[in-house]
């Protein structure tokens, strides 16, 4: 592979972060449907865009390191051609919680898309192991030199630390925004009552 | 052909992508900030009105 092997740095990285997104999603979107807390619908929601963007530049990454290695920029491969469904899902994810503008409706279909979604992970994670076609198979200790094997883990601490931070900024910006909707609407009802 | 063009654009990609994205969501959230401080700030001040 020669020095094309460095992209594997943060092309891997960037996926199993990007997993971890939707591992986050699903998890508060299970909560918001049990326990119908708002900040778990924005969590979710927050993480499902970091997702998306981690997913979009994992695809853009390996067509990059696909074009020297396989002579084409894609191919409907399972592993990719399972990515790009997830990504298509969450990409759906985030245009479906622009369309509905009723909150508690917004949450409740934004949990059940985020949970069948995230079903799609472990598909395209085993994908390399049921169906055996031209994307390699995961990589492991046993299967990579120490050196290399360091290298991801500190780049994968790092995609997972940058992950965590701007879902945590999105969070927050969310939550701000809600808290603005909800002065709006008090002080138009105290105007309201002040007329009538 | 070498292989250090594409190594140097997947890192150049990573580098935009990440860094575009994260001023982003930096400028939204001041932004939310900004806005949440006007409309507590309006609140606050038609709270003292009606009073």
């Amino acid at each position: 592979m020669g020095h094309l092997q460095k992209i594997m740095y943060v092309h891997v990285p960037a996926a199993w972060a990007a997993f971890l997104a939707f591992g986050i999603v699903f998890i508060m979107s299970i909560l918001y449907l049990v326990r119908r807390r708002e900040s778990h619908d924005l969590l979710a929601a927050s993480a499902a865009q970091v997702g998306v963007v981690l997913t979009g530049l994992t695809l853009a990454l390996g067509s990059i390191w696909g074009r020297p290695t396989w002579g084409v920029w894609w191919t409907w491969d399972p592993r990719l051609t399972s990515t790009a469904v997830l990504f298509v899902i969450f990409v759906g994810y985030l245009a479906l919680r622009s369309f509905v503008d009723e909150p508690q409706q917004r949450a409740r279909w934004s949990a059940a898309v985020g949970i069948l979604g995230f079903l799609n992970v472990p598909i395209v994670y085993m994908s390399v192991r049921w169906w055996r076609t031209l994307h390699q198979p995961s990589s492991s200790p046993a299967t990579v030199d120490d050196p290399y094997v360091w290298g991801l883990r500190i780049n994968a601490v790092v995609f997972i630390i940058v992950m965590a931070y701007l879902i945590r900024r999105l969070y927050q910006a969310s939550i701000l925004q809600r808290k603005v909707e909800a002065l709006e609407e008090e002080r138009a009802l105290a105007t309201e009552g002040s007329h009538v | 052909m070498s292989d250090w063009p594409w190594v140097i654009a997947s890192y150049a990609l990573t580098w935009i992508v990440l860094g575009v994205y994260a001023l982003q969501i930096h400028r939204r959230l001041a932004r939310a900030r900004a806005e949440y401080e006007t409309e507590k700030n309006r609140s606050t001040e038609s709270l003292e009105v009606e009073a």
